[in-house]
């Protein structure tokens, strides 16, 4: 079991989402607009920041660095932090259907 | 030399005051003045054509390793590094406003004030450890700051004070703005990028200034207090607001002793004054008194104080009698003198032998003696009682012992 970190930050989900796959930043910018269809933009202040953070915390690496730039792509520890919260929030859409279900409105 | 391409203005902000300068500087730049770089205390300014310029505050150190790799990152993201301003650096972005905000997610921007809030706090205990060293010399002289500040203390020891808390509150409110910052990000809201900042412009010049100008106040002082000759003269023959040893036995002979002779710290009197204590009587007397076949060694060490009302002179008194320097060099200390009933307001003692301290409180009046004697205390303290009587009715006479 991935250690309880508690709930992922949205950028943290998109970031790992968009870095399944080997991306540098700005590609990784392009692609999480991409998978959200418009909805997450981000900042290059938020990337970079979480993007640090993830390679600290193992759940990204750096695959490449050419001097101009940095290519990341997902480890398996980060593979496993993702699934937990696709199941986490999942989980937590499915309880709340239940509930708009019994609702009149 | 006068270039008018370039604009300089004192930087006012403080390192917490991120709106305040992404607003001044986005306002600067719709009046067409660009800001370039960052003076000793102000900012430069270039002219351009007014545009909408977005400036944003990243809470980054510059001499990070990985510095330069984020400017290159955040210049893919469309914003271009401008300056510096302690742990902040400044960003632009010009008019597409298509241009995503450096930092989309409040949350994670909320861990990014860290290092800010740490700064601060700093900053604060700076401040308090300031204050405390500010307290430390009448504390070490007197045992309690308020007895130093009571006998010492003048117009500037309290201005000093009134500076002190103002840089704590100073201190407090940057603590404070930047817990109230994170407080917002991390409810998912942005900070106000347009936030306005007029007051900062006229309120920080006007508190700096204030600051300065008490300085300069407290300089002064200092210097004039340093320089202050203290008149220490050799007691006169005639009347002082104290008791005399003469006074104990007026009958008696007084026989001068070799030792008084020799020293030159017996035998003397001077004043003091502060603002609290306006008369301050200070006298050491040492003679022989014959009151029975031989002559007696005799000791007064009195101290007496004229303070601006009673409630003062009841702090002082006991202030006294938790600490008294001289009381170190008998051995023994504070804890020994005993409160006792009498006509006075406040009355102490302590005695070992024929060597008594008593420190008397009556009224606006605290008289503090030292006394090794024959003639009984009692009789000390009727003399006492009829100087402070007189005292009270007196007119001011501005006798210093000049």
């Amino acid at each position: 079991m991935a250690k309880d970190r508690g709930p992922m930050t949205e950028a943290m989900y998109y970031i790992l989402l968009a870095l399944c796959q080997p991306r540098h930043g700005y590609a990784i910018m392009a692609a999480i607009e991409e998978i959200s269809r418009g909805r997450v933009v981000m900042g290059p202040g938020t990337l970079y920041g979480v993007l640090n953070r993830l390679e600290k915390e193992k759940l990204i690496q750096l695959e490449e660095d050419d001097g101009r730039r940095k290519t990341y792509s997902i480890t398996a520890m980060g593979r496993l932090a993702l699934v937990d919260e696709y199941q986490r929030l999942t989980a937590l859409v499915k309880d709340g259907k239940g509930l708009a279900g019994e609702g009149e409105e | 030399m006068k270039n008018t391409q370039n604009l300089r203005k004192f930087w006012w902000f403080d390192e917490w005051q991120v709106e305040e300068i992404e607003s001044w500087l986005g306002d600067m730049a719709a009046r067409g003045w660009h800001f370039s770089r960052r003076g000793l205390l102000t900012a430069v300014f270039t002219r351009g054509e007014p545009e909408q310029v977005r400036y944003r505050c990243e809470i980054a150190k510059k001499s990070s390793p990985d510095f330069q790799d984020r400017v290159d990152f955040y210049r893919q993201g469309g914003w271009e590094y401008v300056a510096s301003y302690g742990r902040l650096q400044i960003f632009r972005a010009t008019g597409d406003s298509a241009i995503p905000e450096i930092h989309t997610d409040p949350q994670e921007q909320a861990g990014t004030l860290r290092p800010l809030f740490w700064a601060c706090l700093l900053r604060l205990g700076a401040a308090l450890l300031l204050l405390a060293a500010i307290f430390l010399p009448y504390s070490l002289m007197y045992g309690k700051y308020l007895t130093g500040l009571l006998l010492r203390g003048s117009v500037a020891d309290f201005v000093l004070i009134i500076l002190m808390a103002s840089i704590l509150v100073w201190m407090g409110l940057g603590v404070f703005a930047v817990f109230e910052k994170a407080k917002i990000l991390r409810q998912g809201l942005p900070l106000e990028h347009k936030k306005k900042y007029g007051k900062v412009l006229v309120s920080k010049p006007a508190f700096l200034l204030a600051v300065v100008l008490v300085f300069l106040f407290i300089a002064v002082n200092l210097i004039v207090q340093v320089s202050e000759q203290q008149y220490i003269l050799p007691l006169p023959q005639g009347d002082l607001p104290v008791v005399r040893i003469a006074d104990l036995a007026p009958e008696a002979p007084l026989y001068p002793l070799e030792a008084a002779e020799k020293l030159d710290t017996l035998n003397i009197c001077w004043t003091e004054h502060s603002l609290l204590v306006p008369r301050q009587w200070n006298s050491t007397e040492y003679a022989g008194l014959l009151t029975e076949i031989v002559p007696y060694d005799t000791l007064l060490v009195t101290s007496c104080y004229e303070a601006r009302n009673n409630w003062l002179a009841a702090r002082l008194a006991e202030g006294l009698r938790d600490y008294s320097p001289g009381r170190e060099v008998y051995g023994y200390d504070g804890s020994k003198l005993l409160k006792t009933e009498s006509a006075f307001d406040a009355l102490w003692k302590y005695h070992n032998g024929n060597f008594y301290e008593i420190i008397v409180q009556e009224g606006k009046y605290v008289y503090h003696v030292y006394y090794q004697g024959r003639v009984p205390a009692d009789t000390l303290l009727e003399l006492i009682k009829a100087k402070l009587e007189s005292l009270e009715d007196q007119l001011p006479l501005g006798r210093d012992g000049a």
